[in-house]
């Protein structure tokens, strides 16, 4: 035995094979704590992701408790499968947020009301389902311990300072918006942008005017008048959801249909005897009245006695606005431009292409229905009533299913815009303004919203109605 | 004088091994007999083997924090579904083009029960260097979200 260890101890060979056992060795070992570490944080995210979604759940259904836990124990089940051991039933609890410590307290707040969710998720030894290791358990680690807990609290569709309406104007984009310098904002005024909201120096507002984004750290405003009022009174943190956008395609189908029987594009006016020598058929005959409207998507002040006129244009045609008739509707499948200083009344502008609008200064446009892809409605015009505040419903619909552009120094009185992209003009005056985008909102600098103190009647459903809710209609995380 | 040698159809002048082939074979002999760097030899004998198993640990730890991302990806994913700031179309197209570095990425969003699961497939190989194409493993992540708010995703 003594020669044998003489002989090991002494002999030289086998050397690598004793070096790269132990480099493979010490190389496990510090592989092992990186391996049991990624483990270990991923089961960590697992945790902190599942609770995250339970607490997110259970508030935003926390007006039914019971219903509420139920459902924050079926998104950890979905979450965490055969690991869902991490959070018991006792693990979710309901309370509400101190206002002053911003610290979770389970319970109801002294009013009564219980506003948020605090779901925990554990994986101890004390559970007995701490996460084991695979190698660093070789040197003496065999579990790993694991936490995660969440704090969630329900969002109500009001907040902020105290409920203000919007009845004297919704500025609604589903993306930002941002407003230039010198922006006048009184009375009932809405602006959300979901993505955020900026505005700029300069601005005045009153006192219900509101700013509100989904998240209130996206909201910026830069020093306004009067200072007196608090930033907090103004800026809301909700959810507000567009209410025309979503059924523009259906508004678009119905009207071609109600469109489509009267207008027979492929066979009117096939008789080309009256046209001038370029081979261009005269005003008179492009703009003959083709059909009837019956339908119901056109609104009633465009119709007279429950009907008018539908003029089926089949190519892009340019008029002047003195040869367009009330209480009609022109159809086209191409563009339309409307050109001159006449005033319309009552008269829609059906496209499938664009509708613009050109000409000069003081014209007005009112009981104006436009549908179109791209809808400009030129510059220095009015559209809507010619005065602010004269009448209590809205005046002008215009509907682009790509963008609606307003040119400079335009005024808008109780006017229904709606389009993916809506490019105000600088120095617009409006009031009973309702604006609904998709993208970004860019108003220009000097706008102006004047309050009328009255709620518009509508032909469509708006969202200006919805925005009164007080119950949970979604969560937040708190911490 | 070195010999001609045949083989077959070819013949030349291979003078050459005459001279090197019995220094070659007594080389060999040599080194073979050599205790000098047997270590090195040996060490370099090991070599393969350690670098398999230290890339094969890697890989398992790359593909642990790849999953760690997948799993942070799905959650957003479920979350813009939730909010109602996509359809579910537009979150798997958020997912693949979030995963546009892995090959053979999948992505499926769906809403059942009003609870909104995004779930993402990444083939193993496509995260890890060696270990994924042994293994042939997908590696997954799925979250799971109640809806708040419909949303048309326009």
């Amino acid at each position: 035995m003594k020669t044998f260890l003489n002989n090991f101890a002494t002999s030289e060979e086998g050397t690598g094979t004793y070096i790269a056992g132990a480099a493979m060795f010490f190389g496990s070992i510090i592989g092992g704590f990186a391996l049991d570490t990624a483990q270990g944080n991923l089961v960590q995210l697992k945790l902190q992701i599942a609770t995250d979604a339970a607490a997110l759940a259970a508030a935003a259904n926390i007006d039914n408790p019971t219903q509420a836990r139920a459902i924050a124990m079926q998104t950890i089940q979905m979450n965490l499968g055969k690991e869902a051991s991490a959070i018991r039933d006792s693990d979710i609890r309901f309370g509400h947020v101190d206002p002053e410590t911003l610290e979770f307290v389970a319970g109801p707040s002294p009013d009564g009301s219980m506003t948020a969710v605090s779901v925990s998720a554990e994986r101890s030894a004390h559970r007995d389902n701490a996460v084991s290791t695979l190698l660093v358990r070789y040197v003496g680690l065999s579990d790993l311990e694991r936490y995660a807990s969440t704090v969630a609290a329900a969002r109500t569709g009001g907040g902020g300072g105290a409920f203000a309406s919007c009845e004297d104007a919704v500025l609604l984009s589903e993306g930002e918006v941002r407003v230039g310098g010198g922006l006048n904002l009184n009375g009932a005024v809405c602006v959300h942008g979901a993505q955020g909201v900026w505005t700029a120096g300069g601005a005045t507002f009153s006192q219900d005017v509101r700013f509100s984004a989904n998240d209130m750290d996206a909201i910026a405003m830069a020093p306004y008048a009067p200072s007196s009022i608090p930033e907090e009174q103004l800026k809301i943190a909700r959810y507000l959801d567009p209410v025309l956008l979503p059924g523009m395609d259906g508004i678009e189908d119905n009207l071609w249909l109600e469109l489509a029987g009267e207008c027979r594009w492929n066979t009117v006016r096939e008789d080309d005897d009256d046209d001038d020598a370029n081979g261009r058929k005269p005003i008179s005959e492009i703009l003959a009245v083709d059909g009837l409207y019956l339908g119901a998507t056109i609104p009633d002040f465009v119709l007279s006695r429950g009907t008018a006129d539908i003029v089926c244009l089949e190519d892009d045609v340019a008029v002047n606005a003195s040869d367009l008739m009330p209480n009609t509707i022109y159809a086209s499948l191409g563009h339309i431009t409307v050109k001159g200083d006449a005033s319309l009344d009552r008269i829609a502008l059906v496209s499938r292409g664009d509708v613009q609008i050109q000409g000069g200064a003081n014209r007005n446009f009112d009981r104006m229905f436009l549908h179109a892809d791209k809808i400009d409605l030129g510059s220095k015009a009015t559209w809507g009533t010619e005065f602010a505040c004269s009448e209590d419903s809205y005046r002008v619909y215009a509907f682009g299913r790509n963008e609606i552009r307003m040119g400079g120094s335009s005024t808008l009185h109780n006017v229904v815009s709606v389009a993916p992209t809506i490019v105000p003009a600088g120095n617009l005056t409006a009031s009973g303004l309702y604006m609904e985008s998709h993208n970004d909102l860019h108003l220009k600098g000097s706008t102006k919203i004047t309050s009328c103190e009255q709620a518009l009647s509508s032909e469509f459903d708006l969202a200006n109605g919805a925005f009164e809710s007080t119950e949970a209609t979604g969560s937040i995380l708190v911490d | 004088m070195g010999k001609t040698v045949k083989c077959g159809k070819f013949s030349g002048n291979f003078r050459v091994f005459s001279v090197f082939l019995p220094n070659l074979r007594r080389w060999a002999v040599t080194f073979l007999r050599e205790e000098e760097a047997s270590l090195t030899i040996e060490l370099v004998l090991w070599l393969p083997v350690l670098l398999v198993s230290f890339q094969f640990l890697a890989d398992v730890s790359i593909a642990m924090m790849a999953q760690q991302d997948f799993h942070l990806v799905a959650r957003d994913a479920s979350r813009m579904v939730a909010l109602g700031q996509r359809t579910p179309a537009q979150a798997e197209d958020y997912i693949r083009e979030r995963l546009a570095d892995y090959d053979g990425a999948k992505a499926s969003v769906s809403i059942a029960d009003n609870l909104v699961t995004s779930t993402l497939v990444v083939p193993a190989e496509s995260v890890t260097s060696i270990s994924g194409k042994l293994v042939g493993n997908d590696i997954s992540a799925d979250v799971t979200m109640w809806v708040e708010r419909q949303g048309s995703g326009s």
